[in-house]
C-alpha cells in the first residue's frame, strides 16, 4: 500500500507554533497510534496528512511523493472522523457510494464494491438506511466502510471511539485492528485513551504539547518511558513519582547509592511496588482506602511525608488493614531514573 | 402553566369561552367580508347589510375575476403570483449562494462584502422609496416584472438566516465531502442544499407572504393597470369622488387577495411558525 | 463563530457573492446614497437643476409643524398599534397555554389573520366602519353614535390603529404562546405548591419569565407600525383627513410622489434612516442579551 513520512512537520496558527517539528516514518501496512492529551496537538498533526490543515513547514509524503500541496481527495486517503461525519440526507449505501460517484466509477463496480464492504461489516441489511436510523455502532461502521470503498492506501482515524459507550468500544476496536490487519493498509490512528493506544499500534507516537516525546512499541513504551511525561500519561493507574531523598527505608541507602548520577525523580509503576518487611523497605506509608477489583486490588497509600503512592497486587486485599504502616521495596530494575528536565537516564 | 394546576370544570369552559370569543373577534371582519361577496349591491348599500351568505356567490366572483373595475382580478392574480414567486425564490436562490461564500470560503475582501450585505438589514424598502423609484425608472423597470421583484430582494434577511444556519452544520461534513473528493460547488449541491431543504421551504413560505402582501412598491412602480398586484389593485377598485363602490366585487377581490397567503399559513403551518420564529432570531 | 474548514480559491466566491452584491449596489446603495445626496439640494420646480442647501431641508423640516406634527402622529400611532396588538394576543395565549389539549387548534384558528395583507385588512375595515354602508358604523348610529372617520380625526386615528393591530395579534399571539410553553411546568408548579393562585403565579412568575419575549414583540411591533402600515393607512384614510393619520413613512411617500418635494422627502428618508438604526442598535442590544441567558 503506502508508506508515510513526516520531516521536520511544523504548524503555526498565526504566530503561535503549535506542532514543533514532528519526524516519523511509517511503514507500509504499520498501525501507528497518536496518543497524548487534549490539545497536545494530535489531531491537527492528523488533519495534516490528510490535507484538510496546510502543513507550515516541513514535508508530508505519502508514497515516496510529497503531498503538501495536494487536496485530499488525491493524496489516495481515507478518514474516519470523531462524529462519523456522516451525510445525513443520504442512505448508508449512498454515504459510502459517495467518494466513488464523485470519482466517476461506473455504477456496477461503486455497487459491487459498497456491498463487499457493507460484507465485511456486516451492514448489509442496513443499506437502505438513514443515519439517525442507526445505532452508535452501526454509524461508525459505516464511517469505517465509506473509507474502505475507496481502497485508500492510508486509514486515518480521528478518535473514531470516543463517542461509542465502553463495551462497544472493546468491540469495535477490536474489529479495527482485524480489518487493518485483513487490508494490510498503512494505518494512522489519534486517540487520548491510552488502552485504545496500546492495544491497537503497532508503534505508538506520545505526544505533549506539540512535540513526539517518544514513539516506540507499546510495550516498550511502557516499560521504558523516555519521559516523565510519557511516564505518567501511559499506564494506568500512573506510574508513582518520587524525589530520591523520599526514600528513606531502612534499604534506602543501597538503593540510591545505585542511582545513575544526575538523578532527580524516580519513577516505579504500581504493579513493581511490593510488600516487605521492615528491614528491606525502601519506602513505607498506610494504606488510605483500597480498591478491591476482583483480580487484582489497588492499595492508595499516604506517606508522613505528603505524598499518595498507589500499588497494585494481585488477588484480595487480605490481611491489610487500613491505617496500618506498610513497608514497600521494588527491584532496582524497574526503577526508572528520570533527570531535572524529566528525561529518563538511561542506564548504562 | 396548563398539566396538574389548572383543570377544573369551571375554569376550563371558562378558557375554552374566552379563547372562542376571541377567535370570534379575530374572524368577523372577514366573515363580513365574505357575506358581503356572495350578496347584491342593493344589500349592502341600504344598511345593515345581512349577516348570512347570499345567493350570489358565483356571480360577484365570476365578475371579479373576469371583468373586475379597472382590469380582470384574474390578471392581478398571476401579476401578484409572479411577483411573490420572483421574490420568494430569487432571495432564496442569491441568499444561498452568498451565504455560502461567506461561511465556506476565506478570501481577501470578505469582510467587506459581508458588511455590504448585512447593512441592508437595518433599512426597508419603505425608507429609501422615492430614490429607488428613480433608479428603477432609469433601468426603464417601471410596469415590468423585474422592477416589481428585483427592489425587494436587496435585503439580508434571508442570508443571514442561511449564515446561521450553515455555521451550524459540522465542519466534519465538509472535509468528510473534501476527502470524498468534492469540490465546493459539488459539496454545496450534493450536501448543503439537501441539508438546508426545512430551511429553505420555511422560508419560502414567509417570503412568499412576504412578497404577495406588498403594496407601496407596486402602487408606485405599476401605473397600468394590466401590472397591478390584487393587493394594490383593490384600493384601485374604489371610484374616486363620491360615486358608490362595486362592494361585493370588490369584497370578493378582497377574499381572493388573502386566500393565497392564508392557504399558504393554514397547510403548511409548521413550516409558517418555524420559519417566522428562525427570520426573526 | 468561523469554520474550521473552509475552501480555497478566490473568483468562485466572488462569483457567488456577485448577484447579491449587484442588486444590494444597484437597489439598496444607489438609492440610499442618493436619499442622502438629495437630501442636501433643493431642486427648482421644472427639475432641471437643484441648488445645494447644505442641512437645509433638514433645518426646515425641523421647524415645519406638518412635519413635527407628523411625529408625534407616529408615536401614538405606534405606541396603540403595539399595545393593541400585544395585549390581546398575551391575553388569548394565556387561555390557550392553559389547555392541555386543543391549545393547536386556537393556534390553527389564531394565526392566518396574519397572511393577510395590511392593505387588505385596511379594506376590511373600510368596509365595516364606511360611514354608508359600513354595518358598525351603522350600528353605531343606531346608538345616536355618529361615526365619520373622514372628517373626524380621532376617529380616522382610531380605525387604522384597529385595523394595523388586526392581523398583528396573530403574529404577537404566535411568539407569546411559543413563549409561555417554553417556561418549564416545573417553575409554576412550586409556585402552586407554595400557594399562589393563578393571577398571582401570572404576575410573579410567568411575566418576568416572559418578559425577553415580550420585549422582542415590544420592538419588532413598533418597527412593523413604522414601516408596514403604510398600506392600511393608505386604503383607509390617505393620511387624512388634515393630515390626522400622517405618519412619518406616508409623509415620504406624500411629500416624495405627490407633492413632488424630493430634497424634503429625501431629508425624510434620512431622518428615518436614522431612526431605523436605533431602533436596530435597541433590537441587536436585546438579542445580545437573550445570547447570555
Amino acid at each position: 500500500m503506502a508508506t508515510v513520512g513526516l520531516t521536520d512537520v511544523r504548524k503555526t496558527f498565526g504566530r503561535t507554533e503549535v506542532i514543533h517539528g514532528i519526524d516519523l516514518e511509517i511503514a507500509d501496512g504499520e498501525f501507528i497510534v497518536i496518543v497524548g492529551p487534549s490539545g497536545c496537538g494530535k489531531s491537527t498533526l492528523l488533519r495534516m496528512v490528510a490535507g484538510l490543515e496546510t502543513v507550515s513547514a516541513g514535508e508530508v509524503r505519502i508514497g515516496e511523493r510529497r503531498v503538501n500541496e495536494v487536496e485530499p481527495m488525491d493524496r489516495d486517503i481515507a478518514m474516519v472522523f470523531q462524529n462519523y461525519a456522516l451525510y445525513p440526507h443520504m442512505s448508508v449505501f449512498d454515504n459510502m457510494a459517495y467518494g466513488l460517484r464523485i470519482a466517476g466509477r461506473p455504477k456496477a463496480e461503486i455497487a459491487e464494491r459498497v456491498r463487499a464492504a457493507a460484507r465485511m461489516l456486516q451492514l448489509e441489511e442496513y443499506l437502505d438506511r438513514r443515519p439517525r436510523q442507526l445505532s452508535g455502532g452501526q454509524r461508525q461502521r459505516v464511517a469505517m466502510g465509506r473509507a474502505i470503498v475507496r481502497k485508500p492506501a492510508v486509514f486515518l482515524f480521528d478518535e473514531p471511539l470516543s463517542n461509542l459507550d465502553a463495551k462497544l468500544r472493546v468491540q469495535m476496536r477490536l474489529e479495527i485492528k482485524a480489518l487493518q490487519r485483513e487490508l494490510g493498509v498503512t494505518a494512522l490512528y489519534v486517540t487520548h485513551d491510552q488502552v485504545e493506544a496500546m492495544t491497537l499500534a503497532d508503534r505508538m507516537v506520545v505526544m505533549n504539547e506539540g512535540r513526539a516525546e517518544q514513539v516506540g512499541a507499546p510495550l516498550e513504551v511502557y516499560a521504558r518511558p523516555a519521559t516523565m511525561f510519557v511516564a505518567g500519561f501511559i499506564g494506568s493507574p500512573p506510574m508513582n513519582f518520587l524525589a530520591p531523598a523520599d526514600l528513606n527505608g531502612a534499604a534506602a541507602p543501597a538503593l540510591l547509592a545505585a542511582l545513575p548520577p544526575g538523578t532527580a525523580a524516580i519513577g516505579i509503576r504500581p504493579e513493581h511496588l511490593e510488600l516487605v518487611p521492615a528491614d528491606r523497605a525502601v519506602l513505607s506509608g498506610s494504606a488510605r482506602y483500597t480498591e478491591a477489583l476482583g483480580a487484582e486490588t489497588l492499595i492508595h497509600l499516604a506517606r508522613p511525608e505528603g505524598q499518595t503512592l498507589t500499588m497494585r497486587i494481585a488477588g484480595s486485599p487480605e490481611g491489610i488493614a487500613p491505617d496500618a504502616p506498610l513497608h514497600l521495596a521494588a527491584a532496582p530494575a524497574t526503577i526508572r531514573a528520570f533527570d531535572r528536565e524529566g528525561r529518563a537516564i538511561v542506564p548504562t | 402553566m396548563a398539566g396538574m394546576v389548572e383543570k377544573r370544570g369551571l375554569g376550563l369552559w371558562l378558557t375554552h369561552l374566552g379563547l372562542i370569543l376571541g377567535v370570534a373577534v379575530i374572524a368577523f371582519p372577514i366573515w363580513l367580508a365574505f357575506i358581503a361577496s356572495t350578496v347584491s349591491q342593493p344589500e349592502i348599500v341600504r344598511p345593515p347589510m345581512p349577516l348570512l351568505p347570499g345567493d350570489r356567490f358565483l356571480e360577484n366572483y365570476r365578475d371579479a375575476l373576469y371583468s373586475g373595475v379597472n382590469v380582470p382580478v384574474a390578471r392581478m392574480l398571476f401579476n401578484s403570483f409572479v411577483m411573490a414567486m420572483g421574490i420568494a425564490l430569487g432571495k432564496i436562490a442569491i441568499s444561498l449562494l452568498s451565504a455560502f461564500a461567506i461561511v465556506y470560503f476565506r478570501f481577501p475582501g470578505r469582510l467587506v462584502f459581508f458588511w455590504l450585505i448585512f447593512l441592508t438589514l437595518m433599512l426597508p424598502v419603505e425608507v429609501r422609496i422615492v430614490p429607488t423609484y428613480e433608479v428603477a425608472a432609469r433601468f426603464g423597470m417601471l410596469n415590468s416584472y423585474p422592477g416589481l421583484i428585483f427592489p425587494l430582494i436587496a435585503s439580508a434577511t434571508a442570508t443571514f438566516l442561511f449564515r446561521q444556519f450553515f455555521l451550524t452544520v459540522p465542519d466534519e461534513l465538509a472535509e468528510a465531502a473534501r476527502v470524498d473528493g468534492a469540490r465546493p460547488m459539488r459539496f454545496f449541491v450534493d450536501i448543503l442544499l439537501p441539508m438546508s431543504r426545512t430551511n429553505i421551504a420555511a422560508l419560502f413560505v414567509i417570503l412568499f407572504i412576504y412578497g404577495w402582501n406588498q403594496y407601496l412598491w407596486p402602487l408606485l412602480i405599476t401605473t397600468e393597470p394590466e401590472m397591478n398586484t390584487i393587493v394594490m389593485g383593490i384600493k384601485q377598485m374604489f371610484p374616486a369622488g363620491d360615486d358608490v363602490a362595486d362592494w361585493p366585487v370588490i369584497m370578493a377581490t378582497s377574499i381572493l387577495a388573502m386566500l393565497p397567503p392564508v392557504l399558504v399559513v393554514m397547510f403548511m403551518q409548521k413550516l409558517f411558525v418555524r420559519g417566522l420564529v428562525e427570520s426573526e432570531k | 463563530m468561523e469554520k474550521r474548514v473552509t475552501f480555497r480559491g478566490w473568483l468562485l466566491p466572488v462569483l457567488l457573492l456577485a448577484p447579491q452584491v449587484a442588486v444590494t449596489l444597484v437597489f439598496f446603495f444607489w438609492p440610499a446614497g442618493q436619499a442622502v445626496w438629495q437630501s442636501l439640494f433643493i431642486p427648482d420646480p421644472f427639475g432641471l437643476s437643484a441648488q445645494f442647501v447644505g442641512l437645509g431641508n433638514f433645518e426646515f423640516l425641523l421647524k415645519d409643524p406638518y412635519y413635527r406634527a407628523s411625529f408625534v402622529t407616529t408615536a401614538i400611532f405606534s405606541s396603540l398599534v403595539t399595545l393593541i396588538s400585544m395585549v390581546p394576543a398575551l391575553w388569548l395565549a394565556v387561555l390557550a397555554d392553559r389547555l392541555i389539549k386543543g391549545s393547536g387548534t386556537y393556534r390553527s384558528l389564531l394565526i392566518w389573520p396574519y397572511a393577510v395583507a395590511p392593505a387588505v385588512a385596511g379594506v376590511l375595515w373600510l368596509f365595516m366602519f364606511n360611514t354608508r354602508v359600513g354595518v358598525i358604523a351603522w350600528y353605531l348610529g343606531l346608538l345616536g353614535y355618529d361615526w365619520n372617520h373622514v372628517l373626524n380625526g380621532t376617529e380616522a386615528m382610531g380605525l387604522v390603529v384597529v385595523a394595523s393591530s388586526w392581523g398583528r395579534i396573530s403574529y404577537n399571539f404566535l411568539f407569546f404562546l411559543a413563549g409561555l410553553q417554553a417556561i418549564p411546568r416545573s417553575v409554576i408548579e412550586a409556585a402552586a405548591i407554595d400557594g399562589a393562585r393563578f393571577w398571582k403565579r401570572f404576575w410573579t412568575i410567568v411575566f418576568p419569565l416572559l418578559s425577553p419575549t415580550t420585549f422582542f414583540l415590544l420592538v419588532v411591533n413598533v418597527v412593523y407600525a413604522f414601516f408596514e402600515t403604510f398600506g392600511v393607512i393608505h386604503t383607509i384614510t390617505g393620511g387624512g383627513p388634515q393630515q390626522a393619520t400622517t405618519t412619518l413613512v406616508y409623509k415620504v411617500f406624500a411629500d416624495g410622489f405627490v407633492g413632488q418635494d424630493l430634497g424634503s422627502s429625501a431629508a425624510q428618508s434620512v431622518i428615518l434612516l436614522v431612526v431605523v438604526g436605533i431602533l436596530t442598535v435597541i433590537q441587536f442590544r436585546w438579542i445580545e442579551r437573550r445570547v447570555h441567558y
